[in-house]
């Protein structure tokens, strides 16, 4: 036991040192950015995007490396115990701050404790879709036609916990709806059974629903964000539909492990802050559906992320879907 | 526009010099990480995305689909020569493919397959391009019950594959579902089987166990009795197929190539589904069933058109709707995205040089990939002299590397020792393998099919029948059923009972 | 009494995986209903099939013909092929392609009983040669070739 401490005390003190000696140099070599989930997805574009003006800012390689696993969880834990030199960041995104509301016991990270936050970059939004066919015209009377059907409505979920599942459960506590949710690994698989009608409703990431609703397969009944989407300008917001409370942005940021020197992440904020104002970031990130962030300071995005975890929290406990 | 006007368009943007190098390179790559085991295509779409970023679209969506369409053709190379197949739609290519080699006829088994693949390849194709709307709207009235029965369906027919005992082959089937649901459970989120192995909650790796059942396995075999005898293939009787072969393999392609057109579009299991109905389906034509398993040639035609038209269809809902049917397909979502293309039902409309440039591009890669190809057979086949002894650590070498690089996942190698001993006491106690492969693969999609089915209708098992689509797969299913255990089938019993004593 | 061992001990096989399964599934994994089918409702289905296929096929095999039992098993072979891929698993990680690819060639290169040292040598190195070649420079796979990753 006595010897652990030691080799963990010792092991902390050569990594500070190692951190402070290298954050004069930093960075001297290629930087990792890991992302957590299947490569190809939105996440990932948008940093891509990012990373190719920060590479050039800070003058090395920034490789994006695709962990997909256990909700993220498996690609975030590589991070968590990675060294805190700078090298080594985390794609950060919703799922970060509601696994800890979902797996309380069995997370082998903390959101908080095991990382710092550097800042945050993009957001996007999601939209309340349904069906083509399904004869509501607004949110209201989808209201009403889901409460006549007195529980025989479903509604697509991609994966318990995911944002998607847990924004309609949000949904729900607050219009006072009744609907099951199907599971389905992922949102792409979910939007078959939503165009043919088998499910009546889902909360559809806007990159997905934007083309689908554009060639008029799909019916949006509100975009899930304090100002309308760009690309469907007719769409109202939660807030104009009365549901200032659903308007769960999804954001993407950077974190980087405990112990990385602040200098470091001084730096990375800085160039972050940098590549977002500029416009052609702001048109490509428009292209796949994501907004470019205000500039933030690390304390600023750390507030989101507290706030965030508060409020995945408290959406969990009221639905009763925590896993362990 | 019409269909001409629109494929010329294609053409002119196929042909132009740069999409045309792509197209190859894309097919080269896809060519090569199909033959080497482990590394698949999905590793190697993800390796080069960001490479793409700085082309094209076009070109870059050409080079990311040669690749995928490349690999099927690789893919059956390794299958027919030792025995391992790279993905688990080629496992049913390895099971009369490698018969054949074994037999010193691995020429003809592999051009069969580049033949096959390359007509195939050909009127699927087409099928995109006149098709693709309506098959879209076909894919879209298969819900969770159709697929279900669809599965179910597609279960019992394999045991066609089995050419041994019956009740074995259903047990391979039922153990490997069971190797299927190990790792996080979709609906509740629970792991299952996992023993609080991190790696696990996302399942065993298919590529881990098809490597380790087969292609391990098999080394372990031919070490059995390398005293007694040379192991390898002496005497090796022509390089391409003969005319009797053509003639023989003319309508397993054909039929291979409706089935494998129409179940590709389903997202999911379509085109594997479709490489094992075809080779249920030549069996049950053929005239004398006891050959498949030993070397018949329909067995290898049938299957691997299937298996190429089904990979070529499925890039129908992707096209017309953004919904990517597997992992590739997502990849090539996040490449359309990157490139500022929203996928979906516009990208016909707004950005038809793209759409029909892919699609004739598909056709020019098949046909490069046939040219590639049969040249090649010659050196493939040459390789089978080279002592065994010399060959099979190489297969050690690349396998291990193949596995590791799917994800850096040490733990999946583990899988693959593991496996590679399990395959082997599997094989000793007389079971064949390629049913525990597909049950690994249908087994926990016709779960979650079945449950997401169960939730919808509030736990009406009548639900299944009331889907008109899916009663009629039911029924479709519970016909062969009776077929294949009724005993007034007289022959269809006798050889049963042959096969087993 | 006449008896098929091997069909026995396959049947016995498909027993103790029905077992496993089964057992570890009724403990762990809650059954649900048939609206919400929990994650153990397959699970326990499939078991108690593998569970009935393995009792007939143990059954049938009593009072059947003997076939041949085992045969010849390679023990070296599978010692070191086995080896081989654990070698390559404890090594790739810490220290990079190269070591890992030349312990698992040697290694499997002694699983044939026909193999010679100076043939084992060059045929590591020509294999590990070709192996980074191949994986490093011609496809780009992210391993090291030497030191950790």
């Amino acid at each position: 036991m006595l010897k652990t401490i030691l080799a963990a005390t010792s092991g902390l003190v050569l990594a500070m040192i190692a951190g402070s000696a290298s954050a004069q140099s930093w960075p001297d070599r290629q930087i990792r950015m890991i992302i957590p989930f299947p490569p190809g997805g939105q996440q990932e574009v948008a940093s891509r995007i990012l990373v190719e003006k920060l590479s050039a800012e800070l003058g090395q390689p920034i490789i994006i490396d695709s962990r997909p696993g256990a909700d993220g969880n498996v690609g975030t834990e590589a991070v968590a115990k990675s060294a805190p030199d700078g090298n080594t960041w985390l794609g950060s995104s919703v799922p970060f701050t509601t696994q800890v509301a979902l797996h309380p016991k069995s997370l082998r990270y903390s959101p908080t404790k095991d990382f710092v936050p550097v800042a945050t970059f993009g957001t996007t939004t999601f939209m309340f879709t349904v069906p083509a066919e399904l004869p509501v015209k607004d949110l209201k009377e989808f209201i009403a036609y889901i409460k006549a059907q007195k529980g025989k409505a479903s509604y697509a979920g991609s994966g318990r916990g995911s944002v998607v599942h847990l924004a309609t459960e949000k949904f729900k506590q607050s219009a006072g709806l009744e609907m099951e949710m199907i599971p389905y690994a992922g949102q792409p698989p979910a939007i078959s059974d939503l165009l043919a009608g088998r499910v009546q409703f889902m909360a559809l990431g806007s990159v997905f629903a934007a083309p689908l609703v554009k060639a008029g397969k799909l019916k949006a009944l509100a975009v899930m964000d304090t100002r309308r989407n760009a690309e469907l300008p007719d769409v109202p917001t939660v807030v104009e539909a009365g549901y200032p409370d659903l308007a769960l942005k999804s954001f993407f940021g950077i974190h980087v492990p405990k112990g990385t020197p602040e200098a470091v992440i001084q730096r990375i904020n800085a160039a972050v802050n940098k590549a977002i104002v500029m416009p052609d970031v702001a048109e490509r990130f428009a292209k796949s559906n994501v907004d470019a962030a205000e500039p933030n300071t690390p304390q600023q995005y750390g507030a989101l992320i507290e706030q965030q975890i508060a409020l995945w929290a408290g959406i969990v406990k009221a639905a009763g879907i925590e896993t362990d | 526009m019409d269909l001409l006007g629109h494929l010329l368009l294609g053409l002119q943007v196929a042909i132009s010099p740069n999409n045309l190098l792509f197209c190859f390179i894309g097919a080269l790559l896809g060519t090569l990480v199909g033959v080497l085991p482990g590394i698949g295509p999905a590793a190697t779409v993800a390796l080069l995305l960001p490479i793409t970023f700085t082309m094209a679209p076009e070109t870059s969506l050409i080079m990311l689909a040669g690749i995928y369409y490349g690999a099927q053709y690789g893919g059956s190379t390794t299958a027919i020569l030792i025995n391992l197949p790279g993905e688990a739609s080629s496992a049913v290519t390895a099971i009369d493919g490698y018969q054949m080699a074994r037999q010193g006829r691995a020429g003809a088994a592999l051009g069969i397959a580049a033949i096959g693949s390359f007509i195939a390849g050909s009127v699927a194709t087409l099928v995109i391009a006149w098709f693709a709307e309506p098959m879209t709207t076909v894919a879209l009235k298969f819900g969770p019950a159709e697929y279900f029965s669809l599965i179910l369906l597609g279960l019992v027919a394999s045991i066609a594959l089995a050419h041994g005992s019956v009740l074995k082959a259903l047990a391979m089937i039922v153990f490997g579902m069971l190797l299927g649901l190990v790792g996080t459970d979709v609906n509740s989120g629970q792991l299952r089987y996992t023993f609080g192995v991190g790696e696990l909650a996302d399942g065993l790796g298919i590529v881990a166990i098809a490597v380790g059942v087969f292609g391990v396995a098999e080394i372990f075999r031919n070490l059995e009795d390398e005293q007694e005898r040379e192991i390898g293939v002496k005497t090796v009787s022509g390089l391409m197929p003969s005319a009797a072969d053509l003639r023989a393999s003319a309508a397993p392609i054909a039929r291979g190539t409706v089935i494998g057109s129409v179940l590709g579009v389903l997202p999911g299991g379509g085109a594997l589904l479709a490489s094992f109905a075809s080779y249920a389906v030549e069996k049950k034509l053929a005239k004398d069933p006891s050959r498949f398993g030993k070397g018949a040639i329909e067995g290898v035609a049938g299957p691997e058109s299937a298996n190429n038209a089904g990979a070529q269809t499925s890039f129908i809902p992707m096209l017309t709707l953004g919904l990517p049917a597997n992992a590739v397909m997502a990849l090539m979502v996040g490449a359309m995205t990157i490139q500022g293309i929203a996928p979906g039902p516009s990208v016909i409309t707004d950005k038809p040089e793209l759409f029909w440039g892919l699609i004739v591009s598909m056709w020019l890669g098949n046909l490069m990939l046939v040219l590639l190809n049969l040249p090649l057979i010659g050196i493939w086949v040459r390789l089978l002299s080279v002592p065994y002894y010399i060959l099979f650590p190489g297969i050690i070498a690349f396998s291990a590397i193949g596995v590791y690089s799917v994800a850096s996942n040490v733990f999946d190698l583990y899988t693959l020792a593991a496996f590679g001993l399990v395959g082997y006491l599997f094989v000793k106690l007389g079971f064949e393998l390629t049913p525990l492969l597909l049950g690994f693969v249908l087994g926990p999609m016709m779960e979650t099919y079945l449950r997401r089915a169960m939730v919808l209708s509030r736990g009406d098992p009548a639900y299944l029948i009331t889907q008109p689509l899916s009663a009629a797969l039911l029924a479709a299913t519970a016909g062969l059923l009776c077929l294949l255990l009724l005993p007034s089938v007289t022959r269809k019993r006798s050889e049963v009972f042959i096969e087993e004593d | 009494m006449r008896a098929d061992l091997k069909d026995i001990a396959a049947g016995l096989l498909l027993i103790a995986a029905a077992l496993f399964f089964g057992l570890i599934g009724f403990a762990q994994l809650p059954l649900g209903t048939s609206f919400r089918m929990g994650p153990g409702y397959f699970p326990a289905l499939l078991s108690g099939l593998l569970g009935v296929m393995g009792l007939v096929i143990a059954g049938r095999a009593i009072g059947a013909s003997a076939a041949v039992f085992v045969g010849r098993v390679p023990w070296r072979g599978i010692v070191l092929t086995s080896g081989a891929t654990v070698g390559f698993a404890l090594l790739v990680p810490r220290y990079g392609l190269v070591p890992a690819l030349v312990v698992a060639v040697l290694l499997s290169a002694f699983a044939s009983q026909r193999m010679t040292l100076m043939l084992a040598l060059g045929l590591t190195a020509g294999l590990t040669a070709f192996c980074v070649l191949l994986f490093r420079y011609g496809l780009g796979v992210p391993i090291p070739l030497l030191g950790a990753s």
